[in-house]
């Protein structure tokens, strides 16, 4: 037990750290001074002359002013808001409300407003009230206010949450008092009120908020933004949860929101339905809810009663399958930075899956077993090493054996807090595992637990995928052929796995093979739902269940980016940032995110199987499984990587136009035939799983509220089809070789298969651009760890490159799904080519601390450019007409793409020799696949594709040339000095506030939208970040490429921006120009300017919860009064004299 | 950081330090600042105050002026004595030193007139 509770106490502590007190201290000059409370005021006033009186939590002072016959000391956690308090002339000191450092009864009042809800445990909450009640002399008199569950215009359904801070703080700010109607009027007051302590204590654990309600909220929380949704999770550890609550402090809320989620949705498509409505709902407001916070503290102080769980219904099983899921989601930023691990995981449990498939009943208790200490074993690494990555990919065969070598690891580099988190997974597991035995044979109940097992960090997500493959494939067993097919792609796999880890060195192999992985399964599921299509006949069903493949691999790969960013944040937040940390997470994230795509392909299968009479013939999985794997593998591997890539988007882009001209009716014959049941092994499965989807789509539409309705339709479905679609396209792409790409004229049935299969070609081109992305990060990271600064830039414009990708082809999805891809496609291409020039910079680059800033950054970005999508679907339908236009602008772009190019050359010739080439190099191969690209996309497709394509184009553009800016920007900085790395640090830092402001603007504008607002909101954030950017020229032009590139500059440099401002204003003006289009453009924009969103943990209290509190923890405070004001419940206590017998 | 607060500071919270009072001080940077006198105000905080400590503190700092050593019974009615002790409480500023704990030695930094109370996670 004391383990779980000090395991619980880290946890917390993590929690307060990142989300309570970090954030005071980013936002400490943001807070407004509010108003007195009334009754605050006038309690102040009437105590006698010379009172003394501690403020605790007393922010900016605002109420050590009041009543100047009183001596009042103010104490705040928060040191730059005991700064600001003492220039008022304020008695300040620092300290924890659970230290105080004040004599016993030294007070005759004690102030206590908004603190004591920043305290993530009872214990620590009853902690703090019983120091408060300590320093209060008897008879004196203690105010306690803490934010009231029940509130007017907001409602939480539980009472754990995050709320984004920087928001009601803006809305204070600029409102001054008036609360405008969208922004809950309590947060207002609160925040102003209050900027005060992180942490106070109070609060019971009230069994009451986890479950069913919660549930609602809970889904809320993950769309809005992944890596804001990762914190809810409850069993985190807490490295996972430090590592969500530094994403969410870096700003991730509005994060692509709906995308990641999905992983739940597989697990349970029952509760999501609600859940994504609610995502969809109102990103920025939505408190992000922290399920069983103490619960599952006090969960497993209380015991093992594991077997209390029995007398459990099914509910709390779903309910666990809800934290799993939001564990999983959190986990899978921390994942990022072992990809190679997890990748390697990835396959070995599906090895074990097919394998121990007779066994697999007896195994499950084993597994969990296995999978629990592996879990802690694999966290701890991620966390402590890069390396270690790459050595337990060879490891996994012999799974016990890593498991032990994972650990000695560990116990060298583990901390006491991670020796505690081991310990915490531990039990949880063994908890579970006796659940587990119980209810084996339900499998949602069992899958449940596992999820809950894992869940415990960020790496068990790997296991859930674990257990759900097996079981999957136990489902699957029934359909013999199919569980067979798959084993043996399985084993294929893992062996090409091994041997190309064998033969290359293992960073570069790492880098290389993780893209290689995602495609492979994702390959294999596109010809399963191919075949499954085929078979079924009905073109509607294809490509519904495209859509349902799509919404899994948008899961995947949407979480990346954010994730990376969140983990680069939290590095960054964190302050003490190394290298290696920053590299992990974002590798983790992809690892995780290709992990995710397995198992659903698994679930589909089982179940496809079982209803739909197997097309394909046995004989023809195998040929797909084996060598096409191996040839992928090795041909990556060997294989440069960028000529991979290219080839890849070559023939995604072929592929995609043949797509388009092929019609439905012969896609549906072609896949009819042989080819598509090559493949055929998974895509049963995938059917099943787009019929859950469906289920759930519907669901949600039912249950969707009138505001969200909109938004969690457009939004939350439409970004999960095309990030799938993008996995599928990219499996395609990788696994066709250039030839067949110019062969694209003719018709062969396999290619058509892929195509149809593809018609989310393009988005299968973004993901490769992704993977692109992630690999070049690993790369630079793991070349020069040193150049943090460098890559973290570069991380983040990749990722922010990516994002908008994403965007876009979810955009064209939306809009069209066979003409869209053409455009991804180019993005994509012109995304790798400007990470490759981003890793050019990278090495140029030499600066770690803006590492951590630039990761908040990113962070920034990755999250507008979720709302960019959903504004783009809305103008997609007019941009049509304007499209064209862009065209024209299309050459402009060029143009401009190579003066752009030429800065570079510039730039790194100063630099060095090796830099110039490198970049010369990435360039030409960038300009080539666009040329490339272009000639067949023009032939094959429409004017309307090309103008797309164009308007991709010329972004892409505007994004390499704000990554040349950047180099120059980096370059410079090397040049001139390590004193400019710092002043560009402060200029981070000083950014991300200003990008906060941008997002309250942002956000103010979104509230005044009731419906369509986004050109008003983009535009008034635009506004926002130009004005505070200064270097932005004009206002209208909105466009992306002027909010990035000043926000860029103003992050580097301010002085460099102005020159190259121009062309991209002109650029994005006209090319763009269409309404629509600019439009979208500008949220990307957004993204990319970062505005950051802080989240603030919040126990919100129930009616009579703080009443209760004092009543039963402190004896010696009585509680005079109890009142409810300023959505916060607020309690007058005397202290008393207590006699004990 | 005031002399009034310094006389209600301890380190008790320290692990392992049970009474923590007063707190030593070293000063680096003393700041005079004006306070408008409030005699009734003063009046009542004395009793409340420590007096042996806040002399103590303030001779440890070079400003006790001619503060008795020990509390003077009439103080209420003593206006010159009230004004002496106004000045010490109020109108002396540690701007910048440390904060001794008596029992463990331990510093607690004054920075800018704001002393860091703040305690390592080993220390409570």
């Amino acid at each position: 037990m004391s383990e779980s509770e000090g395991e619980q106490a880290a946890r917390s502590v993590a929690l307060e750290q990142a989300y309570v007190h970090e954030v005071y201290e980013q936002c400490a000059e943001k807070t407004a001074q509010g108003r007195h409370w009334p009754r605050i005021y006038q309690f102040l006033e009437e105590l006698e002359p010379g009172a003394l009186v501690c403020d605790i939590g007393c922010g900016n002072g605002k109420y050590l002013s009041v009543n100047q016959s009183i001596f009042k000391v103010g104490v705040d956690r928060c040191k730059r808001l005991t700064d600001i308090a003492r220039e008022k002339k304020n008695e300040v000191l620092i300290c924890d409300n659970l230290a105080l450092p004040f004599r016993d009864e030294s007070f005759d009042a004690v102030l206590s407003i908004a603190v004591v809800h920043h305290f993530a445990t009872t214990e620590r909450r009853v902690h703090a009230l019983k120091e408060l009640a300590r320093v209060l002399r008897i008879g004196g008199r203690l105010v306690i206010s803490v934010w009231a569950m029940e509130q007017r215009h907001r409602k939480f359904e539980s009472q754990d949450v995050l709320v984004p801070w920087p928001k009601a703080y803006c809305l204070n700010s600029s409102v001054n008092g008036t609360r405008t109607s969208g922004v809950p009027y309590s947060e207002e007051t609160l925040h102003c009120d209050q900027p005060s302590k992180k942490d106070f204590l109070i609060s019971k654990r009230t069994s009451q908020r986890k479950c069913r309600s919660r549930s609602y909220w809970i889904d809320p929380i993950f769309s809005p933004s992944p890596s804001t949704s990762s914190l809810s999770s409850p069993n985190e550890t807490c490295y996972s949860f430090f590592r969500r609550a530094l994403q969410k402090l870096a700003g991730g809320k509005r994060a692509p929101g709906s995308r990641p989620w999905f992983l739940e949705s597989w697990h349970n498509g029952r509760d999501r339905p609600h859940l994504e409505h609610e995502d969809s709902g109102d990103v920025d407001d939505i408190p992000i809810e922290l399920r069983r916070l103490e619960d599952i503290g006090m969960a497993n102080n209380k015991l093992p009663d594991t077997l209390s769980v029995k007398s459990k219904s099914l509910g709390d099983i779903l309910e666990i399958q809800r934290l799993d899921l939001v564990r999983s989601r959190s986990s899978i930023p921390g994942l990022c930075s072992t990809l190679t691990s997890d990748l390697f995981l990835d396959e070995h449990s599906e090895n074990n899956s097919s394998q121990a498939k007779p066994r697999l009943v007896k195994q499950k208790s084993h597994f969990i077993e296995d999978t629990c200490l592996e879990i802690p074993n694999t966290a701890i690494q991620e966390l402590l090493k890069d390396l270690p990555d790459f050595q337990i990919g060879p490891r996994f065969p012999v799974r016990r054996g890593n498991v032990h070598k994972q650990s000695s690891m560990n116990e060298e580099l583990m901390s006491a807090d991670r020796l505690r988190e081991k310990e915490r997974v531990r039990q949880n597991i063994t908890k579970q595992a006796s659940l587990n035995e119980e209810l084996i044979y339900k499998r949602k109940a069992f899958e449940a637990f596992k999820d809950s097992i894992y869940s415990g960090t960020a790496t068990k997500r790997f296991q859930l995928l674990k257990s759900d493959l097996t079981n999957r494939i136990k489902q699957t067993t029934t359909d013999k052929v199919s569980g067979l097919s798959i084993r043996n792609g399985f084993v294929k796999m893992l062996q090409g796995w091994k041997s190309t880890e064998s033969e290359f060195p293992p960073q570069p192999v790492n880098v290389v093979n993780i893209p290689k992985k995602e495609s492979d399964p994702i390959e294999r599921r596109l010809s399963r739902e191919d075949g499954s299509d085929s078979s079924k006949d009905s073109s509607l069903q294809s490509d519904t269940s495209v859509d349902s493949e799509d919404s899994f691999a948008s899961v995947i790969y949407v979480p990346k980016p954010e994730q990376v960013e969140s983990s680069t944040r939290q590095l960054a937040t964190t302050s003490a940032p190394p290298s290696p940390r920053i590299k992990h997470p974002p590798d983790l994230t992809s690892s995780r995110l290709k992990m995710i795509p397995m198992s659903p392909l698994l679930k589909q299968f089982s179940a496809g199987s079982k209803s739909l009479p197997p097309p394909s013939p046995p004989g023809l999985s195998p040929r797909t499984l084996g060598p096409t794997p191996r040839a992928f593998f090795g041909g990556f591997s060997n294989g440069p990587f960028k000529s991979l890539i290219s080839t890849e988007k070559n023939s995604a882009d072929l592929k995609k136009e043949e797509s388009k001209k092929n019609s439905e009716v012969e896609i549906k014959k072609e896949e009819v035939k042989p080819p598509a049941p090559v493949k055929v092994d998974k895509p049963l499965q995938d059917e099943d799983e787009n019929r859950k989807v469906r289920l759930n789509q519907i669901k949600e539409l039912l249950k969707q509220k009138p505001g969200f309705a909109t938004r969690c339709t457009k939004t939350a479905f439409p970004l999960v089809r095309r990030a799938s679609t993008a996995t599928t396209g990219r499996l395609e792409t990788v696994t066709r070789p250039l030839p067949r790409l110019l062969s694209l004229e003719l018709f062969n049935p396999e290619t058509d298969d892929l195509d149809s299969d593809s018609s989310g070609v393009s988005s299968p081109e973004s993901v490769g651009s992704v993977i692109s992305v992630i690999s070049d990060e690993r790369f630079t990271v793991k070349v020069k760890a040193t150049v943090e600064n460098s890559t973290v830039e570069s991380v983040t414009e990749s990722k922010e490159k990516t994002s908008v990708e994403k965007i876009e082809t979810e955009e064209d999805r939306a809009y069209d799904l066979l003409s869209n891809t053409s455009p991804t496609n180019i993005s994509t291409e012109t995304s790798s080519q400007s990470i490759r020039l981003l890793e050019a910079a990278a090495h140029v680059a030499n600066s770690i601390e803006d590492a951590v800033e630039t990761a908040i950054k990113l962070n920034m970005q990755v999250e507008p450019t979720t709302q960019r999508s959903k504004e783009r679907r809305d103008s997609l339908k007019t941009s049509c007409d304007d499209l064209q236009e862009l065209l024209d602008t299309k050459d402009v772009g060029k143009s401009w793409n190579e003066e752009c190019r030429q800065h570079l050359i510039d730039f790194t010739e100063k630099l060095s020799e090796n830099l110039i080439n490198d970049i010369d190099r990435y360039c030409q191969s960038s300009k080539l696949d666009l040329a490339d690209t272009k000639n067949p996309d023009v032939d094959a497709q429409g004017v309307a594709l090309r103008t797309k394509v164009k308007a991709s184009k010329t972004r892409k553009y505007s994004e390499l040339a704000d990554t040349i800016a950047w180099l120059k920007s980096s370059g410079i900085e090397d040049k001139e000095a390590k004193d400019l790395l710092r002043q560009s640090q402060e200029n981070i830092l000083d950014f991300v506030l200003v990008s906060d402001s941008g997002e309250f603007v942002q956000e103010q504008s979104r509230k005044d939208r009731p419906l369509l607002g986004f050109c008003n909101s983009v535009e008034s954030s635009d506004v926002g970040d130009s004005a505070e950017n200064t270097t932005s020229i004009s206002e209208e032009s909105g466009s992306i490429l002027m909010t990035k590139l000043g926000s860029t500059g103003s992050l580097q440099q301010p002085s460099q921006p102005p020159e190259e401002n121009p062309r991209c204003t002109e650029n994005f003006n006209e090319c763009s120009m269409s309404a629509s289009s600019s439009q979208e453009s500008l949220p990307s924009d957004q993204n990319g300017g970062g505005a950051i969103t802080y989240h603030q943990y919040y126990h919100v209290f129930r009616e009579g919860e703080l009443d209760q509190l004092i009543e039963k923890y402190v004896e010696n405070l009585h509680v005079i009064s109890s009142y409810y004001d300023h959505a916060s419940w607020c309690i007058v206590a005397e202290k008393v004299q207590v006699w004990t017998i | 950081m005031k002399l009034l607060t310094h006389n209600m500071l301890t380190s008790k919270c320290l692990k392992g330090v049970t009474v923590g009072y007063p707190l030593g001080i070293v000063a680096k940077d003393i700041k005079l600042c004006v306070v408008d006198f409030n005699s009734e105000f003063i009046a009542r905080i004395i009793p409340k105050l420590d007096w042996a400590t806040l002399w103590k503190a303030a001779d440890s700092i070079g400003h006790v002026g001619e503060l008795p050593q020990t509390l003077i019974q009439d103080f209420e009615t003593n206006e010159e004595f009230l004004k002496k002790v106004h000045h010490v409480l109020l109108e002396v500023d540690v701007i910048n030193g440390d904060l001794l704990c008596p029992e463990s030695g331990r510093k607690f930094p004054i920075n800018d007139g704001i002393p860091n109370m703040l305690l390592n996670e080993d220390e409570v």
